[in-house]
């Protein structure tokens, strides 16, 4: 579960999250849609921890993986950029790839997962590149799914088979998307706007 | 490219100019040694007088000329590369908007100032076309004099120049350009690196891998310690090769020189007249195999203009 009370963040003298009050239960997928500048990537950081909490409280439970927006690919190989040097189980990356829409372009390489992606990534496409940064998440196990605007790079049709494929996966597990359009959110129970820093 | 730019003969003029400087150079330290000394042997001081003047004379000549043939030269290649940065551009705006969406920004800034400046080098720097037109013409007028003075002398020197030139050209060139190419890969690679590390420090926190990200960067500093140590073996050996076959062929020709001088039947003028041609055969030799190594790295990026 997560719960934020009375969450309140300014920076620069300005107040970019004005009292945020909102809880998400277990299991339940939510999205976040606004404007940009209106405060959405804050949110993603205070509640992955990357932000210290200022004023108000967030309480999360459970492990946690964020998708970042842009290419977020680390100039080594595949299988490095999805485990990040931490030991897992092979038939856990492999799932991964298959949740993320990989498996069959990754089986296509010469060197498989061990293929190098490239000085800043420019040997995979932005599609690619997300999509390796979606199975870095998932093959994490996390309780907690935090995607922002994850899926940009992708076309409709990727976008589609890929949010099928995690319909399953993430069943159990806590999602929170954002995205500019709300299109982008049909998979959510409840959709959220972030208007000036207030959540309606 | 010169003949696209509409500059070939303007260029094959200069070079026409700037063509005899070291040989004649060469030809003129050669006779100043063997009259100089065949005046001091004889005791005929003005003789040495006259050698001397003739010499400072010559050399004033050729310096002069020389120094004007540059200063032209300085002009085309100004010329040269303001010229190959339009052609660039020209051609870029040329193409259709899908193809130059595709060139990373990068990659056209690379084009613009690399690939132009390698190109320009090719065609007005030392140790390009220019010195390898020279050293031919010295090679050619050295090898012809030293023939017609003494045939043993010259396959003598030969004997010494060719198994450095393809020890050096054949085996030791390649290496060093092998080894450079990697270290510019993995240099990019580690500043790439660098780079990820700073600007995905979001993505490293989350994903608890600053543990795991440097040891990576501390093996890619690694490899490229030891290419930069393997890069400076071979130039250690290149730079081995040098004096090794150098002063052994100079020791041999002042063996035999000593032999003919004790016999009578050379003079010592004559002996640094030959070893004067010597240095010029050398100074070709080394002028012709450096130029091809650094044409040929140049070529890189008159390819990818004659691509575009």
């Amino acid at each position: 579960m997560i719960k934020i009370e009375n969450l309140t963040y300014s920076y620069d003298q300005k107040t970019v999250l004005k009292n945020l009050n909102l809880t998400i239960p277990d299991g339940e997928k939510i999205g976040i849609i606004g404007e940009s500048g209106s405060g959405k990537t804050t949110l993603i950081k205070l509640l992955s921890g990357l932000y210290e909490v200022q004023q108000g409280k967030i309480v999360a439970e459970g492990k946690i993986s964020v998708v970042m927006q842009g290419n977020q690919l680390f100039p080594f190989t595949i299988r490095e950029n999805i485990t990040c040097g931490h030991e897992i189980p092979e038939d856990q990356i492999w799932e991964a790839v298959r949740i993320a829409q990989l498996e069959e372009w990754i089986k296509s390489l010469p060197e498989g997962l061990d293929t190098f992606t490239g000085v800043r990534g420019d040997n995979v496409s932005g599609g690619q590149a997300q999509r390796i940064c979606i199975a870095r998440a998932i093959a994490r196990n996390p309780q907690i799914l935090i995607l922002d605007e994850a899926t940009s790079a992708l076309d409709m049709e990727t976008s589609a088979h890929l949010i099928e494929a995690l319909q399953n996966w993430w069943k159990e597990r806590t999602v929170i998307s954002i995205a500019h359009r709300k299109e982008a959110l049909d998979f959510c129970d409840k959709i959220y706007r972030l208007e000036d820093g207030v959540l309606c | 490219m010169l003949k696209k730019l509409g500059i070939k003969n303007k260029y094959l003029g200069l070079l026409a100019f700037r063509l005899p400087f070291e040989a004649i150079r060469n030809l003129v330290n050669a006779l100043f040694l063997k009259l100089a000394f065949e005046a001091i042997e004889a005791q005929d001081f003005t003789k040495l007088g006259i050698v001397c003047a003739l010499f400072l004379a010559a050399n004033l000549l050729l310096f002069t000329y020389n120094g004007t043939v540059w200063r032209f030269f300085a002009a085309f290649y100004a010329r040269l590369q303001k010229k190959l940065k339009l052609y660039i551009f020209n051609k870029l705006l040329a193409k259709p908007i899908e193809e130059i969406d595709k060139l990373a920004s990068g990659d056209v800034l690379m084009r613009i100032n690399q690939d132009a400046q390698m190109t320009a080098a090719i065609y007005g720097e030392p140790w390009n076309l220019v010195f390898l037109a020279n050293g031919i013409a010295n090679l050619a007028l050295s090898s012809l004099l030293l023939c017609f003075f003494d045939l043993k002398f010259y396959l003598i020197v030969l004997a010494f120049v060719i198994p450095h030139i393809l020890i050096v050209s054949w085996v030791l060139s390649p290496l060093l350009r092998s080894i450079q190419n990697k270290l510019q890969k993995t240099t990019a690679e580690l500043t790439d690196m660098y780079e990820s590390f700073v600007n995905m420090a979001d993505t490293v926190f989350l994903y608890d891998c600053s543990d795991f990200f440097l040891k990576k960067i501390q093996l890619k500093n690694q490899e490229l310690k030891r290419l930069s140590v393997k890069k400076a073996f071979y130039k250690a050996l290149e730079q081995a090769v040098m004096p090794l076959f150098g002063i052994t062929g100079y020791l041999v020709l002042m063996f035999l020189g000593a032999e003919k001088i004790s016999a009578g039947i050379m003079t010592l003028g004559a002996l640094l007249y030959v070893f004067q041609l010597r240095g010029g055969v050398l100074m070709a030799a080394n002028m012709i195999a450096t130029s091809i190594t650094t044409i040929s790295v140049n070529k890189a990026g008159l390819k990818r203009l004659e691509d575009l």
